[in-house]
């Protein structure tokens, strides 16, 4: 037989009400289990039989559950390996507990794909699936990537699903005394409580959406363009900017040179430099091609940079400016766009301030000209001003809120579109007061199902299932 | 075994389902037989005495509107009617009519026995013959049934609505035995097997009902009356409420209490529920009263219901106390109960398992996918219910005429009627218990109203013959009078007694204080119309933003439902489907991508995958040509 790893996770969809199930699969999978349940031996229990078990942390001996074991012996299962099922009380936190200890316990996590593989291999499956298996093998690594790139996802997808069990749960009340009027006993939501609750479900879409913005910024990160005439420093930053991040993903591997950008993270805030190529090349021509070519990463970015080298001793040369035309062409071409100057190389200046102070006061002169976010002073080369201009960033684009209580955000334009929707609907039943409340369904159930987009569920079985499992009907 | 000249359509069976099939069938002008166990058991309500509901008094409704007969059979034989959810939107007004269950049997029976080109037959069929052809073994097609007597009839199409007879075992308690409902004969002579022989995937399903007891050992006085309505609406399009205005008969209302309870669970140990001895799958929306207590534990009683199951008998049906347990502990709690307290019971509740169908098995004709000709309706194809039944017997009956005529199905879908949502529930989402149809189970609950149902079907209803051309005029008369009484409150203005206009009626209706009636003083030239004209017009405007919106899903839902998909798609070779999509779309084989995104199991992702593909698959084939 094909043995490997013992492997662990969560094989049932997390969601309203039921039972999650994890799974725990390997030559280990019944000595793990046992060290969360304390005092049985799996092995010596009949398989296939369930057992109910309190479920303990290994570490501490905290309390995590009780649930219903189910050890099962190989070759009889799905994977044809030694399985342990764990019917845990649904939760994510519970889950996440359970399969932590499960971990820390000698488990592996299951890659996606991962049982029905084994499952393959150990011949529990015929041939004709095989492909079918490693299609979904596929599928399941290029989702892991995604997913697993953002732990803010997790936390969205925690908020939507209360969002929408409570949208399921006041459709079930609601529903239930339409389809079973001659019920006295049943509790009647009353119009207020429709409407309390929708304001209450509104406003917590609302601030999902607020955080839009800055959950798709932290996702994509956030597009820089680095400009400024050749040898300006534009080289030296950009180095010095890799340097202070913590990792580089080079996108889409393959495509030409000269429109890879480099993903970075500066003290939490992802940039996506744009043109990096364009900006090492540049600097070695002498002519002043950059300037054209800086005008296509302008477009594109959500900020530009504009570096510039001070003029020294302004006050010495009469009539030397502190921005060259090109200079001021850039600027112009900003139009609306964000842009940042960064004055370089004060490090060797004897008054940074002073040079700052010049092209604030050029800017000021010309009323044509677009205002820049800032005018700061840095030096490549020592990195001084790199922290306040991380923090001019974090300041203009993120809200800051947001990024330290670590809040639910929105990640990608989906799902900002399925929260419009939902929240779209929620206006229609605050509209609708004083309808009957079957009509004031149809928008309440619209607004579920526009937050059930955002975690793959549609509304209409889930209101079924909580009438019946919360209300006493029947003949 | 001898042959009897036969029949086009055969119909095994005649409850609810089977009524309507072998009606359908005979009007249109084919010869049909309806086999039944018992001839005493037609139409027979071996459950609740009583007729529509939330959601199944739309189906009967529609039903209606399409030709059938269960809502004229129940507008004879009702002893008491009430339209429920009259506080809450049109969309959920509920007609609920409480039988006379003897008559309402002895009517139908003698509705059938009317009806020119049908035979009815007491005998138990045991055998669907089905004919292979030579060249495709995959080509297979029903020829004739058996009976148990050894009688051969070579029929066109059969359909069966065996309801909960097939092979059949009722338990109370410790007592068993294999009959069917209400201690009839189960149908245990071989077509159970055959069935399975023939490749049909059989499970067993269960359910139950309460006791009946004897009317005049219950202290009625000690229990809430409840009476019909004043003013009864009728069921049947063709009939008025002056018609069958009668007069009525009141239910009664009490209570379970801790006593009940604590009756109940000293005898759980013997319930076959809990003991193990019941293995098919009952239903969440009708618990015994066992499951109540057990599931339910915090709650201190349950509502009870005695209806009376007709005009000359004494018997109450026990609504809400269905149960298996032995006799004596039905005995014991229901003399628990107020009103109950000397209570002698004539028939003991009991739970009935059955063998059924898994409905994704059949087409949306109600055909069986494997064999030509072989419809199935009712309980049989996994649902609960007398409406939910006849409703699918009337569509069986239909089709299996209507594919001999070489016509189209009827044209039920998600969007035209309850009776779209419930086969289409049935056939593409499956069921693991006894399906129940419900208002939340409609997507476009708005459009489809109960008393809009024959805007809806009539037209349809005429198209495959049911519908008399009389009937038809009259239908075609009242929709013109509806659209110009809508058109006329558009552009008339309603004015008050000192002569100030106050804007158009239809703006004014839009109000929620506003009526159609209470406009009346403002609206000097209104026409004088029956209620069922004006009503529709106010409702339509009443509710006009709703409905728009609604009838844009409506075409977004068609728009998918027009895609098409081959029906020898071979989903296996289709790259990108995940494997639970593959093998669920090769298994039920959705005629539409709006059928095949409505399959759970299949994300959104796997018909974006199907799309591209069939979009694909249609490139290549223009290509080819």
């Amino acid at each position: 037989m094909y043995q490997e790893a013992t492997i662990c996770a969560l094989s049932s969809p997390v969601g309203t009400g039921g039972v999650a199930v994890i799974r725990v699969s390997g030559p280990e999978a019944f000595s793990i289990c046992e060290k969360l349940i304390k005092g049985t031996k799996l092995s010596a229990l009949s398989s296939h039989k369930a057992i109910l078990r309190k479920i303990r942390d290994p570490k501490n001996g905290e309390l995590l559950d009780e649930a219903l074991v189910l050890p099962m012996k190989g070759p009889g299962t799905f994977t044809g390996e030694d399985t342990v099922e764990i019917d845990c009380h649904g939760g994510m936190y519970l889950c996440r507990r359970i399969l932590e200890a499960l971990i820390a316990s000698g488990c592996h996590m299951a890659a996606p794909g991962e049982f029905t593989r084994r499952a393959f291999m150990n011949g529990r499956m015929d041939l004709t699936e095989a492909e079918a298996v490693m299609d979904m093998i596929d599928a399941g690594t290029r989702y892991s990537l995604k997913a697993a790139s953002s732990q803010m996802e997790g936390r969205l997808f925690k908020e939507a699903n209360a969002l929408r069990d409570g949208l399921i749960r006041m459709l079930a009340d609601i529903e239930v005394n339409i389809d079973y009027p001659e019920y006295d006993d049943l509790p009647e939501i009353t119009e207020t409580e429709i409407q309390d609750k929708t304001k209450e479900i509104l406003d917590k879409v609302e601030e999902l959406l607020e955080s839009a913005d800055t959950g798709m910024l932290l996702r994509d990160g956030l597009k820089v363009s680095l400009i400024g005439l050749p040898n300006v420093g534009k080289s030296s930053l950009l180095n010095r900017l890799l340097k202070e991040e913590r990792a580089i993903v080079t996108d889409i591997p393959g495509t030409t040179r000269d429109v890879i950008s480099e993903k970075m993270d500066l003290g939490g805030i992802p940039l996506k430099l744009l043109d990096t190529a364009g900006i090492r090349e540049t600097e070695d021509v002498v002519e002043n091609i950059g300037v054209e070519r800086s005008f296509k990463a302008i477009r594109e970015s959500d900020l530009v940079l504009l570096l510039i080298e001070p003029v020294a001793q302004l006050s010495a040369f009469p009539g030397v400016e502190p921005l060259s035309s090109d200079e001021i062409r850039l600027i112009e071409s900003e139009e609306d766009k964000p842009y940042l100057i960064l004055v370089n190389k004060i490090d060797q200046l004897a008054s940074p301030e002073e040079a700052v102070s010049h092209v604030k006061a050029v800017l000021s002169s010309r009323e044509d000209l677009p205002k820049p976010l800032a005018v700061l002073p840095i030096s490549a080369q020592t990195g001084e001003g790199i922290d306040t201009l991380e923090e001019t960033i974090k300041e203009a684009f993120f809200n800051r809120d947001l990024l330290e209580k670590d809040a639910p955000m929105v990640t990608n334009l989906r799902q900002k579109e399925a929260l419009i929707r939902a929240k779209e609907a929620l206006l229609r039943v605050c509209a609708g007061a004083g309808l009957p409340e079957d009509l004031l369904t149809i928008d309440l159930t619209e607004a579920a199902d526009a937050i059930g987009d955002l975690i793959g569920k549609s509304a209409r079985d889930d209101v079924i299932e909580n009438i019946f499992s919360r209300f006493c009907l029947g003949k | 075994m001898y042959q009897d000249q036969g029949a086009d359509i055969v119909v095994i069976g005649g409850g609810h389902a089977g009524c309507e099939a072998a009606l359908a069938a005979a009007r249109l002008g084919f010869s049909t037989i309806l086999f039944a166990i018992s001839l005493d058991s037609i139409a027979q309500m071996p459950c609740n005495p009583s007729i529509g509901g939330t959601s199944k008094g739309h189906l009967v409704r529609e039903v209606d509107a399409l030709g059938g007969e269960m809502g004229k059979n129940i507008d004879k034989t009702y002893i008491q009617s009430r339209m429920l959810n009259t506080a809450k939107g049109p969309a959920v007004h509920s007609l609920r009519a409480q039988a006379d269950k003897f008559r309402y049997k002895e009517e139908m029976k003698r509705t059938l026995e009317h009806t020119p080109n049908l035979r009815i037959r007491q005998n138990e069929i045991v055998r669907v013959d089905v004919e292979t052809d030579p060249d495709d073994p995959a080509e297979r097609r029903v020829i004739g049934v058996e009976t148990a007597t050894g009688a051969y009839y070579p029929c066109k199409r059969a359909i069966i609505c065996t309801g909960t007879y097939l092979n059949a075992r009722c338990i109370h308690g410790e007592y068993e035995t294999f009959t069917g409902p209400n201690g009839s004969q189960a149908a245990r002579g071989g077509l159970t097997e055959n069935l399975a022989s023939l490749g049909l995937p059989l499970r067993r399903f269960k359910t139950g009902t309460p006791a009946r007891v004897d009317g005049k050992t219950l202290d009625l006085n000690e229990m809430t009356v409840q009476n019909g309505d004043p003013k009864v609406v009728p069921f049947s399009f063709e009939n008025t409420s002056e018609e069958i205005a009668r007069e009525q008969i009141p239910c009664y209302l009490t209570y379970t209490n801790e006593e009940t309870h604590n009756v109940i669970r000293q005898n759980l140990h013997r319930s076959p529920l809990y003991g193990g001895v019941i293995h098919g799958v009952g239903p969440r929306y009708c618990p015994s009263i066992e499951d109540k207590v057990v599931r339910f534990a915090d709650k201190e009683r349950h509502q009870l219901f005695l209806e009376p199951e007709g005009e000359n008998t004494l018997e109450y049906y026990v609504q809400g106390m269905s149960s298996s347990l032995p006799e004596d502990v039905q005995r014991d709690m229901l003399r628990t109960i107020p009103g109950m307290r000397h209570v002698e019971i004539m028939r003991t509740g009991y739970a009935i398992e059955y063998d059924c169908i898994d409905p994704l098995y059949l087409k949306n004709t109600l055909e069986i996918k494997t064999i030509q000709g072989l419809y199935s309706a009712g309980q049989f194809n996994g649902s609960s219910g007398y409406e939910e039944a006849a409703a699918q017997g009337l569509i069986a009956g239909l089709n299996a005429v209507l594919s001999l005529q070489g016509k189209e199905p009827v044209k039920v879908d998600r969007t035209n009627s309850y009776i779209g949502v419930l086969i289409d529930d049935l056939v593409t989402k499956g069921t693991n218990e006894p399906y129940r149809m419900m208002t939340s189970r409609a997507e476009y609950r708005l459009m489809l109203r109960q008393d809009n149902a024959d805007l809806r079907l009539t037209e349809e209803g005429h198209r495959v013959g049911l519908i008399s051309e009389e009937r038809y005029r009259k239908f075609l008369e009242k929709k013109r009078m509806i659209d110009q009484e809508e058109a006329r409150l558009k552009v008339t203005r309603g004015i008050d007694e000192d002569g100030h206009s106050h804007g158009m009626l239809s703006e004014l209706l839009k109000h929620p204080e506003h009526s159609y009636l209470s406009l009346s003083a403002w609206d000097r030239e209104r026409p004088d119309l029956p209620e069922e004209v004006w009503q529709q017009a106010e409702i339509r405007i009443k509710y006009e933003g709703y409905i728009a919106r609604e009838l844009q899903q409506i075409e977004h839902f068609h728009k998918l439902e027009k895609r098409q998909i081959p029906a020898d798609l071979d989903y296996t070779i289709i790259e990108g489907l995940r494997l639970e999509a593959r093998q669920k779309l090769a298994n039920i084989r959705p005629s539409s991508v709006g059928q095949a995104s409505r399959i759970s199991g299949v994300s959104p992702a796997d018909i974006n995958v199907l799309l591209v593909y069939l979009a694909r698959l249609q490139k290549e084939g223009k290509k080819d040509e």
